[in-house]
C-alpha cells in the first residue's frame, strides 16, 4: 500500500506527460471541456495518495504506540560488496504526519491550480509537473534511507526547477529557475558529503541501522564528537540550502517566478520544509553534537529576523510573502536548534496550512488584479472579492499568532522552548520576530483589501471573484489554519481553561520517531519567566504589531507617499530593508563575477591546451580507425586466409 | 534406450519442439493458403513463440538430464533460452513492419526465425558434442538463409554467401576440434571427456579448434573480419538478431566448454582470453569510429560488446569465485539496447532503401521525438551511461574482472568504452542536432509497440536491476556447479 502511495503521483505523471508529448493533449485542450480530463487524472493521483495514506494514518494512531511503525522492503536497490542499498518505504509517525501534509496540502493546490492555469497554453505539462513533484516529495518522506531521501531531494530540486521557469519564454522566470537549481547545489553539495561520511563511520544509510548504532552505547562512545558535529553541519548544509536558511535563502524570493499555485505548493508547504524534516529524521545525531545545535539556532535566528526586516517594506504581494516564509522557516529551525524538534514539525504543518491559505489568496488576488502583483496598486479588494478578503485576513491572523489560531500555538511553543533552554538573547530576537511578523502581514492585508481603490479603471473592470474550484481550497484551508493549532495544545494551557484531559496530540504522536532534547525550566537562579507569561508577551508581540500597522496605514491616511521623507536613519533603513539589504548585489560582486572571471580564463586555457591535446588524440584514433578499415577488402577469400592465421593463431597459444 | 525415456526425454524439450512445429505448420501451410494479404502467419509465428517462451518459464528452478545425458536443462539453458525466444520475438516484430513490401516470402521468414531459435534453444542446452553440433548448424543454415533474405538486393545476397562459405568454414574448424577431442577421449560427452582427460597435444589442439569455431560466431578478433560485411548486407531486422542471439548462444556454449573442458590449459588459456578480450575491445572500438554507415558502425560496436563480455569470461577463469552473473547478465541487457537500436533502424528505414548513413538520422528529433529519445536511450545505454541498463551491466562485468585482480583489464576495457561513447553520441548528435535531409519513413505500428517496450526496459532494468540481476546469479550457479 506504501508503494502505491508513491507510485500514484508518478504514473499520473507518465500519463500526462505522454499525453502531452504525443500531442494529443494539444487536441484534447482545444475544446475547453476535455481540459478537465487532464485535471482529473492528475487530480484523481494525488487523491489516491491522500486517501491511502490517510487510512494508514489512522490505523497508525490506533496502533499502539511502542509498534508505530510500517516498513516495507520491495527490493535490493544497489548490491555493491558492503554498500547494499535496499528500496523500502517507512511510515513511522514522522513521515506519517509529512506524508498527510504533501498530499492533502498538494491535493486542495492541484484542485486549485485547475482554475488558476485553466487558460495557460501547457496545461498538461503544468500538470506533469507538479504530480512529479508530489511524488519525489513523498518519496523523501517517506524512504527508509538516506539515499533515497537524497534522491527524493534532488527530485524536489527538478520540479522545483521546471517550475519556476515554467514560463521559461520569459528570460527572466527561466534565470530564477537555474539561480534556485545552482544555490540548491550548494547545499545538496554539503548534505550528500554527509550522507557519505554517514556511510564510513555507520556501514549503511538504512534509518534504523544508524539509529540504533548510535543507541548504542558502545558504539556511540567509539566515534567521537567532533565526526558526529561534521556529520550534523553537513547534513544542516544540505538544509540551508534547500530550506531556505541564511546565506542561501536568497533563491526563494526569485522562486516566485512560477505560477502562484506553484510557490503555494513548493516554496511555502511542502519543499522547503524538507529540510526541516530531515532534520527532525536525524535528531539523533544533532542531539549528539551541542555545536551543530548552537549554530542552527544562531542560523536560524538570524535568517528568521533578517527576512523579516526585508519583508516590512516589500511592495511585491508575492515577495512579502516569500520573505515571511524564509522568515518561518527561521523559527522552525529555531526550535530544532534547541532540541525541540517535535514543535518544528508542529509549525511545518500549521505553517503549511497558514502558508498556502495566503499564497493561494495572493493568486486570487493576482488573477483578480489582471496579472499584477504590486500592493501599491491595490486596496479596497475587500468589498469586490469578498471571500480571498476574509480567508486570506484569517490566514494573516494566523501567521501572526493571533491567539488560538494554528499560529498561535506552534509560534509560542517554539519561542517557549527557546526561552526555556536558556537562551534569552535567540528569544528575544524571536519575540522582536514575531512583533515584525504581525507587522508586515498586516500592512500587507490592509494594503491589498482595505482602503479605497488604486488600481486603473480598467483594471477595476475586470475584477472578479475567482471560480469555485479556486475558492473552495482557500475556504478548506482558512478552516484549517483556525484549528489546526488544536492538535498541538500545551498542557499547561488545557489544564488552565479546565480541560485537563486534553492531550497534545502532535507531542504524544511524534514521541515515538523523533528523540527530543529535554529542557528543564533554568532553576533558582532569580529573574524567570513562567508558562503564561511566555504565552501573554508572545500574544503581545503579535498585537502590538498588528496594531502599529493599523495605526499607520488606517488611521494615517496618505501614508504612501509621506512615509519615506523622515529622518536620514529611517530612511536609510527604509532602503536597505526594500532593497532588500543588498545581499542579492554582495552574492554578485563576491561570488558571482570573478567566478565568471575565472571561469572566462579557464574556458581559454581549456581551448587552446586541453582542447588541443584532446583534438590531436582524437585525430590520431582516427587515423587509426581509418587505417583499420582499410584491412577490410570486402573479399571472401580474402577474409578466409585472414581466418585461417586467426586460428592458426589462437592454437598456437594454446599447444605451446 | 527403452520408450519410455524417448517419451520422458520428448517431454522435457517440449518448447524446442513446439518451436519446430509451428514452424513447420507455416512451411506447409503457406503455399495452401492463398490469401497472403492477412498476416496468419505472423500470429502463428508469435503464437509459438510465446507459447515456447511460457512453456520455457517452468524449466525454471528445475534441474533434468534429457536424452542419456545429452540434453542438461536447468536454469542456466532456461534463461539463455528466455533471451532468444524474447529476441525472436522483437526480431518477427520489427519484421513484419520492414519486410512487408520488399519480399513475397515473408511467412519462409518467420518459419526459418523459429527454426533458428529452437537450434540455439538446443544448442544452450547441450553437453554432449554431437547434439551441440546438430543444434550449432540448425542455428547456422538458419541463420545464413536469413542474412540473404532480401533476395532484391545484391548485399544482402552477398552477404549470405559470405556468410555461408565463412560460416561453413568456421563449421568445418569446430568439427575438426570436435573429431580431435573424440580421438584423444573416445567419448563426445562432456562428462566423460573430462574424465577420460590426458594432457595430449591432440587434447589441446581439439579444444583449441573448438574455441576457435566459437571465437568466430561471437566475432572476436582475430575471427571478427566477416561481422562489418554480413551486419552490413543482412536485411536489418536479422541483423539486430544475428547480433543479439547468435551471440548469446554462441557465449553460452563457450561458457560450458571454457569452464568444464579448458581445465588444462587454464594458464595459456587464461592469457589467450585477455589477449583477445583486449584486442578485441580497442579493435572493435576504434574501427567503429571512422564508419559512416550506421549499420556497420554498429557492427564493430557488436564487436567490441563480445570484447567486453570475453572481460567476465576472463575473469571468470581466473577466480571461479566471481561468478558468471556478470556475462549472463551482460547478454541480457544487450539483448534490450542491440535490437532497440536495429529496431530504431528498421523503423526509419524507408520502402526504398535502408536507413543506413548518418545523414539518414539526422534531425529525427524534429520529426518523430519519441523516436529520438528511444534512440538516445539505446546509444546511452550502449555507451554505458546510467542511469540505463548499459551501464549496470557493464559495472558489473569490469567489477568481477577487479574482484578476481585484473584491473589492468578493466581499465582498458573503460577507456575503450569511452572511446565508444565518441560514436554512440555521434548518432545523436544527428539525430538531435542536424537538420533532416531524409524525410519521413512509412509509420510502422508494431515496430513502434516493440521500441516503446525495449526503450523502457532499458531504463527500468538500469535503475532497478534487482529482479533480472537474481534471475543471472541463480543461472550462473548452475553453470558453476557442473564442474565435474
Amino acid at each position: 500500500m506504501l508503494a502505491i502511495i508513491v507510485l500514484a503521483p508518478l504514473i499520473g505523471a507518465l500519463i500526462n506527460g505522454l499525453l502531452y508529448a504525443s500531442g494529443i493533449s494539444k487536441k484534447l485542450t482545444s475544446k475547453p471541456d476535455n481540459k478537465e480530463v487532464i485535471s482529473y487524472i492528475a487530480c484523481g493521483a494525488i487523491l489516491i495518495s491522500a486517501l491511502l495514506s490517510t487510512y494508514l494514518f489512522i490505523n497508525l494512531i490506533k496502533s499502539d504506540p511502542d509498534s508505530r511503525l510500517i516498513v516495507s522492503e520491495f527490493f535490493t536497490w544497489i548490491p555493491s560488496g558492503e554498500m547494499n542499498i535496499k528500496f523500502e518505504l517507512l511510515f513511522d509517525t514522522l513521515s506519517a504526519v509529512m506524508a498527510m501534509v504533501v498530499c492533502w496540502v498538494g491535493f486542495l493546490i492541484h484542485v486549485y491550480s485547475i482554475g488558476y492555469m485553466h487558460h495557460d497554453k501547457s496545461y498538461a505539462r503544468y500538470f506533469t509537473y507538479l504530480n512529479i513533484f508530489i511524488f519525489f516529495m513523498l518519496m523523501l518522506v517517506l524512504g527508509n534511507n538516506f539515499l533515497m531521501m537524497f534522491v527524493g531531494w534532488e527530485g524536489v530540486g527538478l520540479a522545483s526547477y521546471l517550475l519556476i521557469g515554467f514560463w521559461y519564454e520569459d528570460s527572466l522566470k527561466a534565470y530564477a529557475g537555474r539561480k534556485a537549481f545552482i544555490v540548491n547545489r550548494i547545499g545538496d553539495f554539503g548534505f550528500i558529503l554527509g550522507i557519505f561520511l554517514i556511510f564510513t563511520v555507520f556501514g549503511s544509510l538504512n534509518y534504523q541501522d544508524v539509529f540504533s548504532k548510535l543507541a548504542d552505547p558502545v558504539f556511540a562512545g567509539g566515534i567521537s564528537v567532533s565526526i558526529i558535529t561534521a556529520i550534523a553541519l553537513l547534513l544542516f548544509v544540505g538544509a540551508v540550502g534547500k530550506s531556505a536558511q541564511f546565506p542561501l535563502y536568497v533563491w526563494l524570493p526569485d522562486a516566485m517566478a512560477g505560477p502562484t499555485a506553484v510557490s503555494a505548493l513548493i516554496h511555502a508547504a511542502t519543499m522547503v520544509t524538507a529540510g526541516v524534516y530531515m532534520v527532525s529524521r536525524c535528531s539523533m545525531i544533532f542531539n549528539m553534537s551541542p555545536i551543530a545545535l548552537n549554530v542552527i539556532l544562531a542560523v536560524a535566528s538570524l535568517t528568521a529576523f533578517l527576512a523579516a526586516t526585508i519583508a516590512l517594506t516589500q511592495n511585491d504581494i508575492k515577495k512579502v510573502l516569500a520573505y515571511s516564509t524564509v522568515s518561518q522557516l527561521g523559527y522552525m529551525f529555531m526550535a530544532a536548534g534547541v532540541g525541540a524538534y517535535m514543535f518544528a514539525i508542529f509549525h511545518v504543518v500549521t505553517h503549511a496550512f497558514f502558508k498556502a491559505l495566503l499564497f493561494l489568496g495572493s493568486g486570487s488576488v493576482i488573477h483578480a488584479m489582471s496579472d499584477d502583483q504590486d500592493i501599491r496598486n491595490m486596496g479596497g479588494l475587500r468589498k469586490m472579492i469578498p471571500t480571498t478578503a476574509i480567508t486570506f485576513l484569517i490566514g494573516t491572523l494566523a501567521i501572526s499568532g493571533f491567539p488560538l489560531l494554528s499560529g498561535f500555538f506552534s509560534k509560542d511553543e517554539i519561542l517557549a522552548s527557546v526561552y526555556n533552554s536558556g537562551n534569552t538573547f535567540f528569544w528575544i530576537i524571536g519575540c522582536i520576530t514575531a512583533v515584525f511578523t504581525a507587522y508586515y502581514m498586516t500592512r500587507l492585508y490592509i494594503l491589498t483589501f482595505e482602503g479605497s481603490p488604486r488600481m486603473s479603471t480598467e483594471v477595476k473592470k475586470n475584477i472578479h471573484e475567482s471560480p469555485r474550484s479556486m475558492t473552495i481550497p482557500l475556504i478548506v484551508l482558512a478552516i484549517l489554519s483556525v484549528i489546526g493549532g488544536l492538535i498541538g495544545v500545551p498542557h499547561f494551557m488545557s489544564e488552565g481553561v479546565g480541560l485537563s484531559h486534553f492531550p497534545n496530540l502532535i507531542e504524544e504522536f511524534l514521541a515515538s520517531s523523533v528523540s527530543m532534547l529535554p529542557h528543564e525550566a533554568p532553576h533558582g537562579s532569580g529573574f524567570h519567566l513562567g508558562h503564561w507569561a511566555l504565552v501573554f508577551i508572545s500574544i503581545g508581540a503579535a498585537f502590538l504589531g498588528i496594531l502599529i500597522a493599523i495605526i499607520q496605514f488606517m488611521v494615517i491616511p496618505n501614508v504612501l507617499s509621506k512615509k519615506v521623507e523622515k529622518g536620514n536613519i529611517i530612511k536609510g533603513l527604509y532602503k536597505g530593508s526594500l532593497n532588500k539589504w543588498y545581499v542579492d548585489e554582495i552574492y554578485n560582486d563576491i561570488f558571482v563575477e570573478p567566478f565568471n572571471d575565472f571561469s572566462r580564463q579557464f574556458s581559454n586555457f581549456d581551448k587552446s591546451v586541453v582542447d588541443g591535446a584532446l583534438n590531436g588524440l582524437s585525430d590520431s584514433v582516427k587515423n587509426l580507425s581509418r587505417k583499420m578499415s582499410s584491412f577490410q577488402s570486402g573479399l571472401t577469400r580474402y577474409y578466409a586466409v585472414a581466418m585461417v592465421c586467426g586460428v592458426i593463431l589462437i592454437v598456437a597459444v594454446l599447444v605451446f | 534406450m527403452d520408450l519410455s525415456t524417448v517419451f520422458q526425454s520428448t517431454s522435457l524439450i517440449v518448447p524446442e519442439i513446439v518451436l519446430m512445429l509451428f514452424g513447420m505448420v507455416i512451411l506447409i501451410l503457406s503455399p495452401i493458403v492463398k490469401n497472403q494479404k492477412n498476416d496468419y502467419f505472423l500470429y502463428v509465428g508469435i503464437a509459438g513463440v510465446v507459447l515456447s517462451f511460457v512453456l520455457n518459464l517452468g524449466r525454471f528452478n528445475s534441474e533434468a538430464i534429457a536424452f542419456s545425458g545429452t540434453l542438461r536443462i536447468d536454469n542456466f539453458s532456461a534463461y539463455f533460452n528466455s533471451l532468444f525466444l524474447f529476441s525472436s520475438l522483437v526480431t518477427v516484430l520489427i519484421a513484419k513492419d520492414y519486410l512487408k513490401k520488399n519480399t513475397p516470402y515473408i511467412n519462409e521468414f518467420y518459419a526459418l526465425i523459429l527454426f533458428c531459435t529452437s537450434g540455439m534453444m538446443i544448442l544452450a542446452s547441450s553437453v554432449e558434442f554431437m547434439t551441440l553440433f546438430v543444434g550449432f548448424e540448425i542455428m547456422s543454415i538458419a541463420v545464413y538463409i536469413l542474412s540473404g533474405f532480401d533476395n532484391t538486393s545484391t548485399k544482402s545476397t552477398e552477404s549470405g554467401i559470405k556468410y555461408l562459405v565463412l560460416g561453413g568454414f568456421s563449421s568445418g574448424i569446430l568439427l575438426y576440434g570436435i573429431a580431435l577431442l573424440y580421438g584423444a577421449t573416445g567419448s563426445l560427452y562432456f562428462t566423460e571427456i573430462i574424465s577420460n582427460f590426458s594432457a595430449s597435444p591432440m587434447y589441446i589442439a581439439g579444444i583449441s579448434l573448438v574455441l576457435a569455431g566459437f571465437v568466430f560466431k561471437i566475432g572476436a578478433v582475430p575471427l571478427h573480419q566477416w561481422v562489418p560485411d554480413i551486419y552490413q548486407g543482412a536485411p536489418l531486422p536479422v541483423t539486430g538478431y544475428m547480433s543479439v542471439a547468435v551471440k548469446a548462444a554462441a557465449f553460452a556454449v563457450l561458457l560450458r566448454i571454457v569452464l568444464d573442458l579448458a581445465i588444462l590449459p587454464s594458464g595459456y588459456l587464461l592469457i589467450a582470453v585477455q589477449v583477445v578480450a583486449v584486442l578485441t575491445m580497442v579493435i572493435g572500438n576504434i574501427a567503429a569510429i571512422y564508419q559512416s554507415s550506421v549499420k556497420r558502425m554498429l557492427a564493430y560496436s557488436s564487436v567490441a560488446h563480445a570484447g567486453y563480455i570475453l572481460v567476465g569470461v576472463a575473469a571468470l577463469i581466473a577466480d571461479r569465485s566471481v561468478g558468471g552473473q556478470g556475462i549472463l547478465y551482460y547478454l541480457f541487457a544487450y539483448t534490450f539496447m542491440n535490437l532497440g537500436a536495429f529496431a530504431i533502424l528498421a523503423y526509419l528505414s524507408r520502402e526504398d532503401r535502408d536507413c543506413d548513413t548518418f545523414d539518414h538520422i539526422a534531425g529525427i528529433w524534429k520529426r518523430k521525438p519519441m523516436t529520438a529519445v528511444a534512440l538516445g536511450v539505446f546509444m546511452f545505454s550502449l555507451a554505458g551511461i546510467p542511469p540505463t541498463i548499459g551501464f549496470f551491466s557493464k559495472y558489473r562485468i569490469f567489477l568481477s574482472a577487479v574482484e578476481s585482480g585484473q584491473s589492468f583489464i578493466a581499465v582498458i576495457g573503460i577507456v575503450a568504452s569511452v572511446v565508444s561513447a565518441y560514436y554512440y553520441l555521434k548518432v545523436l548528435v544527428y539525430a538531435f542536432m542536424k537538420q533532416d535531409e531524409y524525410g519521413f519513413g512509412s509509420h510502422k505500428p508494431v515496430s513502434s509497440v516493440a521500441i516503446t517496450v525495449l526503450a523502457i526496459a532499458t531504463v527500468f532494468f538500469g535503475i532497478i536491476p534487482a529482479f533480472s540481476w537474481e534471475l543471472a546469479v541463480e543461472a550462473s550457479k548452475n553453470l558453476l556447479a557442473i564442474v565435474y
